[in-house]
């Protein structure tokens, strides 16, 4: 079992840091990579893994899983790891110039911490599309497709979604719990947030999955609100604006007990491409910690995005 | 866990209305108050840099 630290006073010896890796998709030179650059702040210690990972904003969740997998594996020499999320993310004049932002997250991670990852409650969801990219060195912004880049993410999403629960049913199952997972099980969510508006659509999106799943698995789902929309094909949906509605009546309960907190950040800091999940997963923290909801055996859903594309979804419990 | 962002800010209301834009639709549209900038004193190797010495010595 992996676990992730976020001790509040850490006083770290840089000599216990055996892993440092950074994600981002922000160059300042396209070979020497942010993470050497970072080793000017380990003196003495040249023994220390990772690199820098580049795929758009799922950069830091790839080295989050790297260090989540060297901590648990027969390599781990028992040290930390410390995992850099950390991107600008500036936009041409236009439309997406109102998502721009810049932030970054370090985090520990190590053995006994206080948030724990279960490896058999993730899923990932891996294709090839061109929804957004930076083809000219010359420029720091992207070429991005914002409509086809918003399909791209909810397909993302319905993929690992579907999968997150076939994985954690399986999991759990072994353990005599049958409870079925489905987007209110979390009692957190954190998504990948290029703008708020997005992360609530999407969250919608869980309860369509949730009812068409129901479907399939043979109950009767005569007047479900969301009843005319579950044999439809999935792409019918995408752009379908009465649906919209529809899943943001059913979800909007949740989605404001669930996201308030992991939220709070990023709709005033903006899009901070691979940072964006962990600051709101550092908002959460944050708040939820000091009001005292965040309590032990909470469960924390994690939902992050990169174009490209890649995701991943998981849970972390207190 | 230890988060920089940059100090400067722009409000999305005021963006609105510098580009011109119908009230609202960066702010109720997109759900967004604000961004957060960097100036040209930053770039990712200082912001990656002042998160990890933060974490380590805070």
């Amino acid at each position: 079992m992996n676990l992730f630290c976020d001790d509040h006073r850490y006083d770290i010896d840089t000599n216990a840091v055996g892993r440092l890796e950074v994600g981002t998709e922000t160059l300042v030179d396209k070979s020497k990579s942010t993470k050497t650059v970072l080793m000017s702040l380990f003196p003495g210690n040249t023994d220390v893994e990772g690199a820098t990972v580049i795929n758009a904003c799922y950069g830091g969740t790839a080295a989050l899983l790297n260090a989540f997998h060297w901590v648990e594996s027969d390599g781990w020499d028992g040290r930390y790891a410390i995992v850099v999320a950390a991107d600008i993310a500036a936009y041409a004049k236009g439309p997406a110039r109102p998502t721009c932002g810049a932030g970054a997250v370090a985090f520990l991670v190590g053995r006994d911490a206080p948030l724990s990852f279960n490896p058999r409650e993730r899923a990932t969801h891996a294709s090839h599309v061109w929804d957004f990219f930076k083809p000219d060195h010359s420029v720091e912004y992207p070429t991005v497709d914002g409509a086809l880049s918003q399909v791209c993410y909810y397909q993302a999403i319905e993929d690992v979604y579907q999968r997150l629960v076939r994985n954690v049913h399986k999991a759990r199952g072994e353990n005599g719990n049958k409870k079925p997972f489905d987007a209110e099980s979390p009692d957190f969510w954190v998504f990948h947030s290029p703008y708020n508006k997005l992360v609530q659509k999407s969250f919608g999106r869980l309860y369509l999955i949730d009812a068409r799943r129901r479907l399939e698995e043979g109950e009767n789902m005569e007047g479900h609100p969301l009843e005319e929309w579950l044999t439809k094909t999935i792409e019918e949906t995408y752009s379908d604006k009465t649906l919209e509605k529809a899943l943001k009546a059913v979800s909007a309960d949740a989605y404001t007990q669930r996201f308030k907190d992991s939220n709070a950040a990023s709709i005033k800091i903006g899009n901070t491409y691979a940072a964006s999940v962990f600051l709101g997963l550092a908002s959460l923290v944050d708040r939820a910690g000091s009001n005292g909801s965040l309590e032990e055996g909470k469960i924390i859903g994690v939902f992050s995005y990169g174009s490209g594309a890649l995701a991943s979804m998981y849970c972390l419990q207190v | 866990m230890e988060v920089y962002m940059p100090s400067t800010f722009v409000s999305q209301s005021k963006l609105e209305e510098h580009y011109g834009v119908a009230p609202g639709k960066y702010t109720i549209g997109l759900g967004q108050e604000g961004l957060g900038l960097c100036g040209d004193t930053e770039d990712i190797n200082s912001l990656a840099l002042t998160v990890v010495k933060s974490l380590i010595e805070k």
